[in-house]
Formats: structure tokens, sequence, C-alpha cells
């Protein structure tokens, strides 16, 4: 008996530090052959589809290396990588984009600067020149390899516009506002459909108030707030607020977020949308066919005389850690392979990402994202991107206040003051 | 007078076989041998992020990769001056106001009700325990396709002529806080009831039926017997729905409304998970957090006080 209690005593003592130790699960890897490649492409998707046959195809290459997935939805990657980091067992190449937390990487050494690898390993021509700027902090220093960017257009359903008696898409604030009139007319829920109640609104009322804010306002205004102080910003929100008042947005669009935002779309439910690329790829071919993009209307005597829209190259970017440059032999080879015109080419067309390298930017199956990245500059203009100015602490309150902003009744004035009490969460 | 209990087996043992000492004493350390993992574990990750709690809250910390300082009171400082610690001490402090008191009545009605086996009970049980067997993210996904603009509440609203009553149930700061409350009982009702019948269910039937010869109806079977029979174990499932709702409902609240709109639905343990993992920082989260303990204790002592067995 005395025996059975030592070894089951003894057996539970080594099991539980044992079992949670839990070294299967360890993101690290110090075989110098294997790579860890912290993404969140997930199983199913096409662009994971790509990324699959790709490693195969880097493993093949280079035989005796290996890549192991380390994959994390979303916004939790963030902080799965950061805590790993903290115990130094973080994946070696993270894929991931640049906005709050991640801003803020490379002051803090938990990844390692990569404007030096670019020049040695000769791969500088590959980036889209404009998308380097985007990815240098203000010291100087690349703190990524560029990979993905997108486009953010304006799709109108050019269907459900001219059943509503509406003959081409609205360039200008009245255009929109008529339109608005003549699709409520018809029983619709309102004109735009807009996740008021996630980054998708944010994003809309971020674009909608720069109609009256001059670029370098707008950043200065995303970095520090004093909206309600700023009578270009009220002015803007108050343009904003004509427009909700006006009936241009879905009823309830404060509680709306950006997946039914892309159903109401994708069932035809929904005459425009304010729509990033990767979104775009998933309309079906059913509606894509009477899609048109545009930019967002805007009124008279703004800051923009054409329609305005949003662009960037940081939606995902190849990050190397302190325990990736350990084997930096290794990380370079993987890079220097997702960098190939062919590896890119095939994630465009097979997977209709944007991507921020040079090389064709045609995706034949995915008709609306190449037109969105083709969108002629005479046809739009394209107003600040708020994420590399809002302070990361901030972006999370900024969202909430602006599901807020989407509420009837709420006026210019009390936005402006929520945005900023956002500022000070 | 009390009686310690503890002391039965060994009485009884002696009685038995005569006393045995180094026997009862191998066997203590045979099994405080078998509690040492636990004790280790229990240190390991109870008292330790207890401790750790402590000292965070005192340091300056913006974020987990950020360098740390220490703060001394600064963080409380901080957190005791910021209008949104209040605001969200003030949606707590309503949570619980609302939701345990109805939530307790409400089950402990059911489970009476349960205890006297109406035809069908035993699925009635199934039913209410229902809710404990989905994932907070399925019930999030549920409650969303309920009351969201375009969802079930507002059809139903719509489809009985109340079509000027829909609105955006999770995004009105009107009624944001309501939902999540609802959906708090919701949750909980059911999964309470059961607890309670089962304790219910042991209380002896003959006192029932002499207090229903004395003619006692049901309502006051249930108040003057039942409470006071099962009033102890009542305070530990008040005990239990009182830590759920003050420190566990950021899930609710982190699901489907992320503390909006503006900060309509942002509670404590909800503004202590998003100052840590989404606004990085940790001194003002555990500095908060550590408020949230304290007030925490007082809160399960209060509960212990009132609904202790007093008989």
């Amino acid at each position: 008996m005395r025996r059975r209690v030592m070894l089951a005593g003894t057996i539970s003592a080594i099991l539980a530090p044992a079992l949670s130790g839990c070294g299967a699960l360890d993101p690290g890897d110090d075989d110098p052959e294997t790579l860890v490649f912290h993404h969140s492409l997930t199983a199913g998707s096409a662009s994971f589809a790509v990324y699959d046959a790709v490693r195969a195809e880097f493993e093949r290459e280079n035989p005796g290396a290996r890549v192991k997935d380390l994959v994390s939805g979303g916004t939790d990657l963030i902080n799965v990588y950061e805590t790993a980091r903290l115990a130094g067992k973080e994946a070696d190449v993270v894929l991931v984009n640049l906005a709050e937390k991640s801003l803020s990487w490379t002051d803090y050494d938990a990844t390692v600067p990569v404007g030096g690898y670019l020049e040695r390993w000769g791969l500088r021509d590959r980036v889209l020149p404009q998308a380097l700027p985007e990815w240098t902090d203000a010291e100087g220093r690349l703190v990524g390899f560029p990979w993905s960017g997108f486009s953010w257009p304006v799709a109108f359903n050019t269907r459900l516009l001219e059943a509503a008696g509406v003959s081409g898409v609205p360039r200008t604030a009245a255009q929109l506002v008529d339109a608005a009139d003549r699709v409520r007319a018809r029983g619709a829920r309102g004109l735009v459909s807009i996740g008021g109640n996630d980054w998708s609104g944010q994003k809309l009322l971020m674009q909608i108030m720069q109609a009256h804010l001059p670029p370098e306002r707008a950043r200065r205004l995303f970095a520090e707030a004093g909206f309600a102080s700023d009578a270009q910003a009220l002015r803007g929100l108050e343009h904003f607020v004509e427009l909700r008042d006006a009936g241009v947005f879905f009823d309830g669009a404060q509680g709306i977020n950006a997946d039914s935002m892309n159903s109401d779309f994708y069932t035809g439910q929904a005459a425009v949308v304010s729509m990033i690329s990767g979104s775009l790829a998933s309309v079906p071919p059913e509606v894509a066919d009477v899609v048109e993009l545009g930019g967002w209307p805007v009124p008279a005597g703004g800051v923009y005389d054409k329609p305005t829209a949003l662009r960037g190259y940081t939606s995902a970017g190849l990050w190397i850690s302190p325990n990736g440059e350990e084997k930096i032999d290794l990380v370079e080879r993987f890079i220097r392979h997702l960098y190939r015109e062919a590896t890119a080419q095939r994630f465009v067309r097979e997977a209709g990402e944007v991507l921020a390298l040079r090389g064709p930017a045609e995706s034949p199956d995915f008709p609306l994202v190449a037109a969105a990245v083709n969108l002629p500059e005479s046809a739009v203009s394209y107003a600040v991107l708020p994420d590399l100015h809002v302070p990361p602490a901030v972006s999370q309150p900024l969202i909430r206040a602006t599901s807020l902003a989407f509420t009837p009744g709420r006026d210019a004035q009390s936005i402006a003051a929520d945005l900023d009490t956002a500022y000070r969460s | 007078m009390t009686h310690d209990t503890s002391l039965l087996p060994a009485r009884a043992g002696t009685g038995a076989s005569g006393p045995r000492p180094p026997r009862t004493a191998r066997r203590g350390s045979s099994v405080t041998l078998l509690a040492v993992p636990a004790l280790v574990w229990y240190v390991l990750f109870t008292i330790g992020p207890l401790a750790a709690m402590f000292y965070i809250s005192g340091v300056s910390w913006p974020g987990m990769l950020a360098p740390r300082s220490w703060a001394g009171w600064g963080n409380f400082r901080t957190v005791l001056s910021d209008p949104l610690f209040w605001d969200a001490a003030r949606i707590s402090a309503v949570q619980l106001a609302v939701v345990l008191p109805v939530m307790i009545t409400l089950a402990f009605l059911l489970g009476y009700y349960l205890t006297l086996r109406p035809r069908g009970h035993r699925v009635l049980r199934v039913v209410l325990f229902t809710p404990a067997l989905i994932s907070a993210s399925a019930k999030a996904m549920i409650a969303y396709s309920v009351l969201a603009p375009d969802g079930l509440f507002n059809g139903m609203l719509a489809s009985g002529g109340l079509g000027s009553q829909t609105r955006a149930w999770l995004a009105d700061t009107d009624t944001a806080l309501a939902c999540v409350m609802a959906i708090d009982l919701w949750n909980g009702i059911g999964f309470t009831a059961v607890l309670l019948a089962a304790r219910l269910g042991n209380v002896p039937g003959e006192v029932y039926e002499a207090a229903e010869l004395d003619g006692a109806g049901h309502w006051r079977r249930l108040w003057r017997i039942a409470f006071p029979v099962t009033r102890d174990y009542v305070g530990v499932v008040t005990m239990l729905q009182f830590l759920w709702i003050f420190f566990g409902s950021a899930q609710n609240v982190l699901l489907l409304t992320q503390g909006g709109p503006g900060n309509a639905t942002t509670n404590l343990s909800f503004l202590v998970y998003n100052k840590a993992f989404v606004q990085s920082d940790l001194g003002y989260s555990q500095a908060a957090g550590v408020l949230l303990f304290l007030a925490g204790l007082l809160g399960m002592l209060a509960i212990r006080r009132v609904l202790r067995q007093n008989y």
C-alpha cells in the first residue's frame, strides 16, 4: 500500500510539470534547419492554399530545411508573439500587419531592423518604392520586409442603383444623398452598409471627416487628438452628420460589423459599401459583374476635388525575430523564396493578394481586386489612412467612439468630444 | 457548541483496534506526500499570480515588451482619478445590483419548482442546463443573431407591428448594458436553479408535510422552510455567481460589445482586460485588478454574512 502511494505521488509529481511544460506547443525551435513561421493564414483560404504549396516547394528545394507553421488568428497573433518573445521562445519569422502594438516592436527589440538585410540580399528592387516609407520608422529603420497591402475603394452595385433610378455612381455628396432617398423609396434599409461598430466604420468616419481636413492636419489630429477644438475637423464631422441624418447609412449602422456589411453586399442587399480589397476578393461573381468601383463622394468646397479612397502597404510584412536572426541563413533563403517573382505572382493570381512587390498585379480570377489596385488617380484622391498615426493604445477606444458617431441624434461636437475622450481612455 | 468532526474517524479507529499512533503518522505523511503536487501547483499558479498582480500594480509597464520601472502608488492614483474607472465601477455595481438578486431569486423559485417533480421535470432540467453546455463564443453568436439590427428580435418586433421600437440593441447606449445583463441572466438562471434543486431535494419531505398539515401553501413552505434550511447553500451559490459577474463577465462584454458603444458596457473586469491586453498599460490594469480583488473579497464576506446559516 505504502509503495503504491509513493508511486502515485512520484508519478503525479513528475507528470504535473511535464504536462504543463507544453514541449510540443513551444512556439520557438532551436533546430538550425527548422524555421518557425508565425502567421494568421487560415486553412481553407486561397492565401493559405498558395502558401502551403510555396512552403512545400521551399522544402523540396532546400533539402533538410523545414518550415514549422504557428497560426494565430488576427489580433491574437500579436499577443501570442509578445508573450513568446518574453520567454525567448518566439517564432523566427512573423507575418503580421504594421499597426497598433507591432509599431513598437523594433523599439523593444522584439524584432530586428531589416534594412541591412534588404540591401545585402539585393531585394530592394523587388519592393514597390511607395511601400518602403510606410515600413520605415521615425528613426529611419526598416522594421519588416513589406509583403502585402490593400486598396480600399467604394463599391457600387450598379444594378441596385439603376433599379432605384440612379444613373451613374454618385461622385458628390449631393448625388449620394439623392441616391439614398431613391433606394429608401424602394424599401431599402439605406444606401451604404457599414460596420459602424468596428474598424470598418472607424475608417469610413475618418475618411469622411477628411473632406474638410487637409492631410497634414489629419495626420496631426490622428496622432494627438484635439478634434473638438479643430474647426476643420468639426466641419468634416458636421458633413458626416448631414450624411447620416439624410439616411445615407443603413438603419442601425452603429450596431453592424464588417461581416454583416460584407454579407449585405455579397447578397445584393446593399447598393454601396466601402470595402477593402481583401473582402472584394470574395464578392460572388453574379454581384461582381454589376459592381463599379470608385471613391467616397465628396462635398462641394472640400479639401479633395475627387472622390476619396484609401490604400496602403501595411497589411502584412515579414518581421525577423531575434531567434530568427540566429539562423539568418535559413531566414534569408525563406524570404528570398517568398520574394521570388514566380511566388509573388501565385499569391496575386491565385489568392487575389495585393502585394507590395514589383511584378504583375493582374488577378484574372479576382477582377474587383485588380480593378481596385488599378483605380486611376484621375478618378480618386487618396485620403490619409489613420492606422500609422493613431497611437496603439487608442485604436480600440476610437472604434468604440465610432459606434457613437453612427448613432442618430449625436451632433458633430459630441462626436468630436467622444473621439477626444478615446485618446484619454 | 460546535462539534469537531475531524476527530470522529480517530475515535472510531481507537474503539475498533486500540491506539496505533505510528501507523496514523505514516498514513498522515503518505497523504501529505500525495498532496504535495497539488500544493506546489497551488502555490505556483494561484499564490504566485496573486503576488505578481500586487507587484505589477506598483510598476509602470507600458506593454509586455516594454521596460518597466517602479511607480509606487502612482498607478493607484491614476486609476482612482480616472473617470473611466469610476464609470466602470458604476457599471459593475449596476450589473451586480440587478443580475445577482434577480438570478438567485428566480433560480431559487425554479429550483423549488423542480423539486416538486412536475410533469416533464427531467426535460425541464435539461433545458435549464443547456446554456451551461454551450461555449461562450457560440452563446455570443446566438445573442448577436438575436440582437443585431437585422436580427431575430427586431424581426419579431417589426412583424408584430412594433417596427418603430426596433433598434441596434447592442450598440445603443440605452440598451447595451441591459442586453449584457439579460445574457448573464439567461446564462446563469437555469444552471443555478439546477444546483439549488439538488440541495432543495435533500430537505426532508416530512418537514414539508408537517407544514402542509399546518396549512402552509407553497409560498410559505418556500420562504419559511426551504430557504432557511438551505440558506448556507444559497450563500455559496450566490458567492459563485457574484464572482462570475464581478470577475468573469468581461467575456460577454468582449465578445458582444467590446465595452462600447463608447464606454457604455466597460465594466471593471473588462477594463482590467482591456488595459492589459489591448491598451498595453499593465500597471494601470493590475492596480485596477487589486482594487477589484479587494472589492470582490469584501463582497464575498458580505454575502457570507448575510446568507450564513443562522440556526
